[in-house]
């Protein structure tokens, strides 16, 4: 079973592998992992909107027809709002970052799944001879 | 309400230079670990020892607090030469550890042992709290095994020069590779306080290790085999290589570096309010700087930064203790030797001399230990109510200093910190050298404030400016912890090509309450923890070990 930090870790990687800020993925990983403490998969919520963003200029509009939850969901809360009947794009880790989540029994993954892990891969950077050579750790 | 004089400013205190000299103190992590074993009587049991003739096998020690019990399950396995490396990428150590939470079972260890060994590449699970290793330090275990063994103690100063038997090179905690959360565990009140299940689980090595060493002698030598003498024993401590992996968590967890600083601040304001000292005061705390001083003496590095530091602190804490009788007459003795230190003294010096001062008064500064824990996630949250203008006013008054660089020179943005593929560890770049410059970590503080500033042009809602420049989120979060907790930044540009990693460790280090500090790069340093700390049958509430006690 993966842990809290483990769950944050990965959601925070991935997200920022697919393009969204630092800011942004931490918002996004506090998400993903308040969707699992209540029960839900938070993993494949947050791939929707891994998903949807991948290869696309940001940042997204909140006006477009069925706008990223991330982004509107983080707008919202901010501006010390609530969800109301919208449809977006990663519905679950939209409530969970301005609406309510029906509370369930707390349900860890056991891993991440390998789309969040290659997602989270982009944030990497491969040893080159030069920081081998440096030998940091 | 206790007497202070005012903090050191964040200006102050929060330069790397300062934060690098940074030395051990009543508030460190390991003293409050043991302070709490003496006061509370923590029981330990003898250790179940399934370790075989040849050194290999496994051990665990058990403890027992007022409320729950811990155990140490220690692995010793053989490793060939050619595979004992303390750099993090290695794959085979002499031995393995974990901390379980409670006693474990039969089906307990032989999980653990399917999985402790293999380190990174195993999983333990919330029952276990911690994960870590230890490697010999070869030519010093060999000598003292084989002096035990021929009935004969080991040779002192050969001790001395290392300090330790074994060197850990990494202690993984709060959630790592399958280990409990930090939050599963921090309503305990004996693990409330930072790094208490690290330290626990390294102050249990030590008895590991020293049992080990013992025994190993015993199979050797036989009947003519003889025990440690008891003050060569506790002058032992463990050994810990740490690299860059470590430095970024200054940056990652500002509010609790704020409750760090903030408690020493606190306990330095408290202290130099005092203002009559009673003699036999002033006599525990000339013993306690020659101690100090005794410990620079005998602090060994061949780095050529540390070389000419410790050379300095040795001399500047001799004219201490010599300026030392004139300040019995004074008021306000210890403000008057911090003023002292300031005018005459360098930063290590007057760091060493900061912790020094505490040393004599418990009832002032030991309860401040309690207030170096945080729950970080209940400040997480930006509030974005207010105004991008109020956001600028809030950047020059708590990031002046990040205003005052050029970040256009190529000297100001010579690194860039990222996280490796192979190991995925913290690393550090040269931006101009290598590639990778674009998947930088958020850890170049002072640069992203400065950009946000230069981009602050016209006032508006802050949740709209969020929600146009999600780039600068990250840095705006940190700008308003920094409105609440005055310590939460170091105040310096840590992607400057002269910027040393080595002076985060020391600080995240000194809170640890390690000594002998000895870079071997500018990015990684070996350490010594517990040295001259009471072994379980010794504890006592007189939390006076620190520098030994070989002056008294």
């Amino acid at each position: 079973m993966l842990t809290r930090s483990e769950v944050f870790a990965f959601a925070k990687k991935a997200t920022r592998g697919a393009g969204f800020t630092w800011g942004m993925a931490e918002e996004a990983a506090t998400a993903t992992l308040a969707l699992y403490i209540a029960g839900y998969d938070g993993f494949s919520e947050l791939t929707l909107i891994l998903v949807n963003a991948d290869g696309k200029n940001q940042p997204f509009s909140i006006t477009d027809t069925i706008p990223c939850g991330l982004t509107l969901g983080t707008y919202l809360a901010d501006s010390g709002k609530k969800a109301g009947t919208e449809k977006v794009i990663g519905h679950y880790i939209f409530q969970a970052l301005c609406g309510t989540l029906d509370k369930n029994k707390p349900n860890f993954p056991d891993d991440a799944p390998q789309i969040i892990k290659d997602f989270a891969y982009r944030t990497y950077v491969p040893d080159s001879e030069e920081s081998r050579l440096h030998g940091a750790g | 309400m206790i007497p202070q004089v005012a903090r050191r400013t964040p200006d102050k205190v929060m330069r790397l230079s300062r934060l690098g000299s940074f030395h051990q103190s009543r508030i460190s992590f390991m003293r409050v670990l043991l302070r709490r074993l003496a006061s509370e009587k923590w029981r330990f049991d003898a250790p179940k020892w399934n370790i075989n003739e040849k050194g290999f096998g496994h051990a665990v020690y058990s403890v027992h607090g007022p409320e729950r019990s811990y155990s140490l399950v220690a692995f010793a396995h053989d490793l060939p030469a050619n595979l004992r490396s303390d750099r993090v990428i290695a794959e085979a150590w002499d031995c393995t550890f974990t901390l379980h939470d409670g006693i474990p079972t039969e089906a307990d260890i032989d999980r653990l042992k399917k999985n402790v060994p293999l380190q990174e590449s195993g999983r333990v699970s919330n029952s276990e709290l911690t994960l870590s290793r230890a490697n010999r330090s070869v030519r010093l275990w060999d000598h003292v095994v084989e002096s035990l063994a021929t009935g004969n103690q080991p040779d002192k100063e050969k001790l001395n020069d290392v300090g330790y038997l074994m060197r850990t090179t990494a202690v993984y905690g709060s959630g790592k590779f399958g280990a409990a959360d930090r939050c599963d565990i921090s309503d305990r009140d004996e693990l409330r306080n930072p790094f208490q299940v690290e330290m626990l689980t390294v102050y249990l090595i030590r008895c590991f290790v020293m049992d080990l060493v013992e025994y190993m002698a015993q199979v050797k030598g036989g009947n003519n085999a003889v025990k440690l003498d008891t003050d060569i024993r506790r002058s032992m401590g463990i050994g810990n290589s740490t690299g860059l992996g470590m430095a970024p968590f200054l940056v990652h967890h500002p509010t609790l570096l704020n409750a760090w600083i903030m408690a020493r601040e606190t306990a330095l304001a408290r202290v130099r309010a005092v203002k009559s000292v009673p003699s036999q005061i002033f006599d525990q705390m000339e013993v306690h700087l020659k101690r100090a001083l005794d410990n620079a003496l005998n602090w060994n590095s061949q780095h050529d930064i540390q070389k000419p530091k410790i050379k300095k602190l040795c001399e500047e804490l001799s004219n201490t203790l010599m300026k030392f009788n004139d300040l019995r007459s004074e008021i306000y003795p210890w403000d008057a030797l911090y003023r002292w230190a300031e005018k005459n003294t360098v930063e290590d010096t007057q760091e060493q001399i900061v912790s020094a001062i505490f040393e004599p008064y418990p009832e002032l500064v030991d309860n401040l230990a309690d207030c170096m824990y945080i729950d970080e996630s209940e400040h997480f949250k930006i509030d974005a109510s207010g105004t991008t203008n109020q956001l600028k006013v809030q950047i020059e008054t708590n990031y002046a200093w990040a205003l005052e660089t050029d970040y256009a020179t190529n000297e100001e943005q010579a690194r860039f910190w990222y996280v490796s593929e192979a190991k995925l560890e913290p690393r550090l770049g040269e931006r101009h050298k290598e590639d990778g410059g674009d998947l930088e970590q958020p850890l170049a503080i002072a640069r992203d404030v400065s950009s946000l500033y230069s981009n602050l042009q016209v006032d508006q809602h802050l949740a709209e400016y969020l929600l146009a420049n999600p780039e600068h989120r990250h840095i705006i979060r940190r700008i308003q912890l920094s409105n609440k907790f005055p310590y939460s930044e170091v105040r310096d540009n840590l992607l400057n090509s002269k910027m040393l990693p080595i002076d985060m460790l020391r600080c995240k280090l000194s809170f640890f309450g390690a000594t002998k500090f000895d870079p071997r790069s500018d990015r990684w340093v070996r350490i010594c923890l517990f040295k001259n700390a009471p072994f379980p049958h010794e504890l006592t509430n007189a939390d006076n070990w620190s520098y030994g006690t070989s002056q008294c």
